[in-house]
């Protein structure tokens, strides 16, 4: 089963070349990190051959008021036009761009928000506030479109993440965006930015589907071991006996028993008393895929820990 | 020059471009092609549309700025 983070990548590529990711599906074996770069450097040479009309674009400014670019944009530029222009014209004049923001629907920029130029947000998101953005992000969030969500996160100041987890009461879509999110350290950052009521929150909704248990697993992993802790013990103190079997057959499933492994590795004894108090952790398939998961002598010491607090 | 030149050119040098296979090279280099033929047509007709919704008094000035 593709990562998650190789997933996102592969489909941020697919939508830069505009394909469908089907198409492009033989790349996965690059991995995340060549498919990152690949992706960083074609969008890069995308948004560079229009520099000179940008520019000469950008020179219309002064002669349209923002309510007039507002209405022509949404009745006549596409979203691709639309995304690309707006991230160069934006670096150009800063001080229009949240005017400007506020005046379109939130259907328009969630459609323009998967073509901006991503070196243009860095430049544009401490400029924008909560307000203007967040019923964008309510929408991408609404079509499920998380591969956007994560690509803007990489950028949202922590003003930007507090007021779209208060504006924000998708629970699974942060989650799914967290998932997505390319940079482990930014990842780090944003969930740290997040209150710890709401961190409990998703970590209770993430127990919801086979999908989202095993997105809380991957965005877990990748955390530095201290908060890696504290957000699993919040996770499994949400795991009923109801719930377990669910949670370890998406791990076996989803072929994320390392991930387990790596939570197990840091949690306190009394949420892996919690993982372990479940007979069906003897059966062959799941013993199998912790046995099989066991690669580093961290993993090895968590499984030898679960293995001691099993039913006799 | 074959397609991983090609990329290597366009893109600049990259270890990404490198773990291609031939067939994938070809594969990005037609795309990306494509991409940017598509993606000059579509800013093509969209300035065309959009100076016919420019207010009258603006297009002449606009179409100057743009096209000379």
């Amino acid at each position: 089963m593709t990562d998650f983070l190789t997933q996102s990548q592969l489909g941020l590529l697919a939508r830069t070349l505009h394909v469908e990711p089907d198409e492009i599906r033989s790349l996965e074996h690059l991995g995340a990190a060549a498919l990152h770069e690949l992706r960083e450097r074609i969008s890069n040479r995308l948004f560079d051959q229009h520099a000179a009309m940008f520019g000469r674009i950008s020179k219309l400014a002064p002669l349209v008021p923002n309510a007039v670019v507002a209405k022509v944009s949404e009745l006549a530029v596409p979203a691709l036009v639309a995304g690309r222009a707006a991230g160069a014209l934006g670096v150009d004049h800063p001080g229009r761009i949240e005017d400007l923001l506020s005046r379109l629907s939130a259907g328009y920029m969630a459609d323009c928000a998967p073509h901006l130029d991503p070196r243009a947000i860095a430049v544009l998101a401490p400029r924008v506030s909560g307000d203007v953005l967040v019923p964008a992000a309510a929408e991408l969030m609404r079509r499920k479109d998380y591969v956007t969500t994560a690509s803007f996160v990489e950028f949202a100041t922590p003003e930007l993440i507090r007021a779209f987890e208060r504006g924000i009461d998708d629970d699974l879509g942060l989650l799914h965006t967290a998932a997505l999110t390319y940079s482990a350290d930014i990842l780090s950052d944003v969930i740290r930015a997040i209150p710890t009521a709401r961190l409990d929150s998703i970590m209770r909704s993430s127990l919801t589907t086979p999908e989202s248990i095993r997105a809380g697993l991957s965005v877990l992993s990748r955390l530095p071991a201290a908060q890696r802790a504290e957000l699993g013990d919040a996770l499994v103190a949400h795991v009923t006996p109801e719930v377990r079997p669910a949670l370890l057959d998406a791990v076996v499933d989803g072929e994320m028993a390392g991930e387990l492994l790596d939570l197990i590795a840091v949690v306190s004894d009394e949420a892996r008393r919690v993982l372990a108090d479940d007979p069906a952790l003897a059966t062959d398939a799941r013993t199998a895929a912790l046995e099989a998961a066991a690669d580093t002598d961290a993993r090895r010491q968590a499984l030898e820990a679960l293995r001691a607090l099993l039913p006799a | 020059m074959d397609a991983r030149a090609t990329l290597h050119d366009r893109l600049g040098r990259t270890a990404a471009v490198d773990a291609l296979s031939d067939a994938e090279a070809v594969q990005v280099t037609e795309l990306l092609a494509a991409a940017e033929r598509d993606e000059r047509q579509a800013l093509d007709a969209s300035i065309d549309v959009t100076l016919r919704h420019l207010p009258r008094l603006v297009r002449m000035p606009a179409r100057r700025i743009l096209f000379g």
